[in-house]
């Protein structure tokens, strides 16, 4: 199915001209807050709770987009309405089937994380927690024994469920996927969606499971992965020093060599730095290991050659600095 | 159009830590500087942010999100919060630092939920950190990373066992809950449940296209058993609930259900066929599998953890049963194999003659773990 994918251009999910230029959800209070794009004040008896005029349908809309292959997935893709279709900068698939390097301070769609939850355990998410766990609220109009088939129907087409635990007084649910990006996705995917009939999904971030039980399990699942990361990083120590002792014969030659080169530096600094920074694109988890002994490297030669440092290039620096605070003001 | 060069910073005792992974496969790289230009995503304090592109195909710039304090205390990234030796996430290289017994530096940045005393931990590491700074630390940093890992890797060597062992964890939990479930009433759920069901031959009612499932562990993830029942059919309903430890699959026609059905009798786990089917999933969940049909499975959550203490128990009689039918089965064919060298008898003679086929031996040890792991 992904080959299938990988051939046809993306959909459009929607006509641009279609699109309304405000996209406020129709006024229940007094003013509106662009924070958490919802209205304030007013009557909050009445729920104010939009069912969302887009679906995303994965099978039809997917497709390959002008993004490169490392690039994030697109946010609007994922909520069904991305106008850009076939040349939109930003994957158009599921999580599961993207090389996006997954960084754990951004999400799946690049947007960067927060050290805590918001208030109200919407939005991107926190880096201090890896979570896999969805709260899904408004469920209380669907009968008690259709409930967790149900969502297992329209949750499972964004990811692989990993459990679902339905709170039947509450009218709400938990589910956990198999990754957190998959969450993410579906978080997104599902938000103010309705399931099979008019309710309105409510998702939010799950917060710790209080049951102890379920917390040991997760602990347990943490050291396995660890144990299963360490046995990887041990593994590939060896190979380096496997590879390291090949090379103990030339050894003398190569440190005249750097010497030679850094000497090279004070003149032509550019030509010198892929003999510092140069690393094997294809092995960066491995080469990490050795990061710090790269960086002492890189520190001391630059002691070394370019501690007098012309200030010009300071004065030079500050006007581009000023392009660097407007772009943060876009944020 | 010029910037800070990447090594030519003005100050030369402050330098970003980031990983080579952030830092991209380029020979040059850029970085802006801005003095004091954000504010730590951890403890809050404003610290010089650097930003850069890690290749020229990305549009979008790489920046720092916390200080170099924070990033110290953590020996992190500044930029994607790996860790900046092994290139893990923090919290998988912490779990594996505590199961070593390793203590680790600096837990107070993560412990404490104030922000204004996150900044002032902060701001005592920092004065810390800069008495410490001595002469090429980092030498030191990567000997001491090699020796963690070495250690780690005895221990874990060691000790592999204790941290898999999951069986006490489970009774415990379910000997502290039979207390209050004593007053819960689910004889009218239970009187509905199939358990004594059987996977062949097939229910003689052709609407039935569903299976009872049950002995579902807590670790066993929902999308093993969907990506295994996918291969048989189109599935019309798949609900599980983990808590009751039992669950229902509905196939959208009686073909695929059938294909389902004599998948698992010719796996044939068990040999007795009076007893619901063993199902062993990605080759470590055991479960149970039987025709019938869809009924509520409760609804509270006393309901479901008394549920499951009866799916326990039905899981231990039903292994006990199987156990003798094998006995017997065994008698019986031993006594014909004296005469002939049968199909039926084909076990004991393995038994007998040291000239085993490996793959029946095998699956006969595989059997036999089986019925002790369902003893909960």
């Amino acid at each position: 199915m992904a080959n299938l994918i990988s051939d046809r251009p993306a959909r459009l999910q929607v006509d641009p001209n279609s699109i309304a230029d405000d996209d406020k959800p129709p006024q229940t209070g007094t003013s509106f807050n662009i924070w958490f794009l919802k209205w304030s004040g007013g009557d909050s008896s009445s729920k104010n709770y939009v069912k969302s005029k887009f679906r995303l349908n994965v099978k039809k809309d997917s497709g390959s987009t002008r993004a490169p292959s490392n690039s994030p997935i697109c946010l609007f893709f994922a909520r069904g309405c991305c106008y850009k279709g076939p040349k939109c900068n930003y994957q158009h698939r599921l999580p599961s089937s993207t090389k996006h390097s997954n960084i754990p301070t951004q999400d799946c769609f690049g947007r960067d994380k927060t050290a805590d939850y918001k208030d109200d355990m919407d939005g991107v998410g926190s880096f201090n927690r890896y979570n896999r766990t969805l709260y899904v609220g408004g469920l209380n109009s669907i009968s008690n024994n259709k409930i967790e088939n149900v969502l297992t129907k329209h949750f499972q087409e964004f990811g692989s469920i990993d459990k679902i635990r339905v709170l039947y007084d509450k009218g709400c649910a938990f589910i956990s996927f198999k990754t957190e990006e998959e969450a993410q996705f579906a978080k997104e995917a599902m938000q103010s969606q309705s399931l099979d009939d008019d309710e309105i999904l409510n998702i939010r971030w799950a917060s710790e499971d209080p049951n102890p039980h379920a917390q040991r399990q997760e602990q347990r699942r943490l050291e396995e992965k660890a144990l299963e990361t360490v046995k990887q990083l041990l593994s590939q120590v060896e190979e380096k020093e496997n590879k390291r002792r090949k090379v103990t014969v030339e050894e003398v030659e190569e440190e005249y060599e750097g010497e030679e080169e850094s000497v090279k530096l004070i003149s032509a600094p550019p030509a010198a730095l892929p003999q510092i920074g140069a690393t094997d694109p294809s092995s960066s988890s491995s080469s990490s290991f050795f990061s710090g002994n790269s960086l002492a490297e890189l520190k001391s030669i630059r002691r070394k050659i370019l501690l007098p440092t012309p200030s010009p290039v300071l004065k030079e620096s500050k006007v581009e600095l000023k392009d660097m605070l407007a772009y943060d003001s876009d944020d | 159009m010029s910037s800070v060069n990447f090594k030519s910073g003005e100050e030369v005792d402050e330098y970003p830590d980031i990983c080579e992974r952030c830092l991209g496969t380029d020979r040059n790289v850029k970085m802006l500087k801005q003095n004091n230009g954000a504010e730590c995503k951890t403890c809050s304090r404003p610290f010089n942010v650097y930003m850069w592109k890690p290749s020229i195909s990305v549009k979008k710039h790489s920046k720092t999100i916390i200080c170099l304090t924070c990033a110290r205390a953590r020996n992190c990234c500044q930029s994607c919060m790996f860790d900046i030796t092994y290139g893990i996430p923090l919290d998988v290289r912490d779990a594996a630092l505590k199961m070593a017994g390793i203590s680790n530096g600096t837990p107070i940045l993560t412990a404490t939920k104030n922000k204004e005393v996150k900044a002032i931990m902060a701001d005592k590491l920092e004065s810390k950190f800069k008495s410490q700074e001595e002469e090429d630390e980092s030498s030191r940093n990567q000997e001491a990373a090699r020796d963690i890992l070495t250690k780690l890797s005895q221990k874990l060597n060691e000790s592999s066992p204790k941290f898999l062992t999951s069986k006490s964890d489970r009774r415990e939990h379910s000997s502290a809950n039979i207390k209050d479930l004593k007053n819960v009433d689910i004889s009218k759920i239970l009187s509905k449940l199939p358990f004594n069901g059987v996977i062949t031959p097939p229910p003689a009612d052709e609407s039935v296209t569903s299976f009872f499932i049950f002995g579902i562990n807590d670790d066993l993830p929902q999308y093993v058993i969907n990506e295994y029942i996918q291969k048989f059919g189109k599935v019309k309903n798949l609900t599980i609930v983990h808590r009751a430890k039992a669950g229902f699959i509905t196939f959208i026609d009686r073909k695929s259900a059938e294909a389902f059905a004599s998948e698992i009798n010719l796996v044939g786990r068990n040999k007795n066929k009076a007893t619901p089917g063993i199902l062993v999933l990605d080759g470590k969940y055991p479960t149970r599998v039987c025709w019938g049909k869809p009924k509520p499975l409760g609804v509270t959550k006393e309901e479901h953890s008394k549920l499951s203490l009866v799916v326990t128990k039905v899981l231990k009689q039903l292994a006990e049963k199987d156990k003798k039918f094998e006995k017997t089965s065994r008698l019986e064919s031993s006594s014909n194999s004296s005469s002939s060298s049968s199909n039926g008898a084909r076990k004991v003679n393995e038994r007998k003659s040291q000239a085993v086929g490996r793959k029946a031996k095998n699956e006969d040890t595989k059997y036999k773990t089986l019925s002790t792991d369902f003893e909960l």
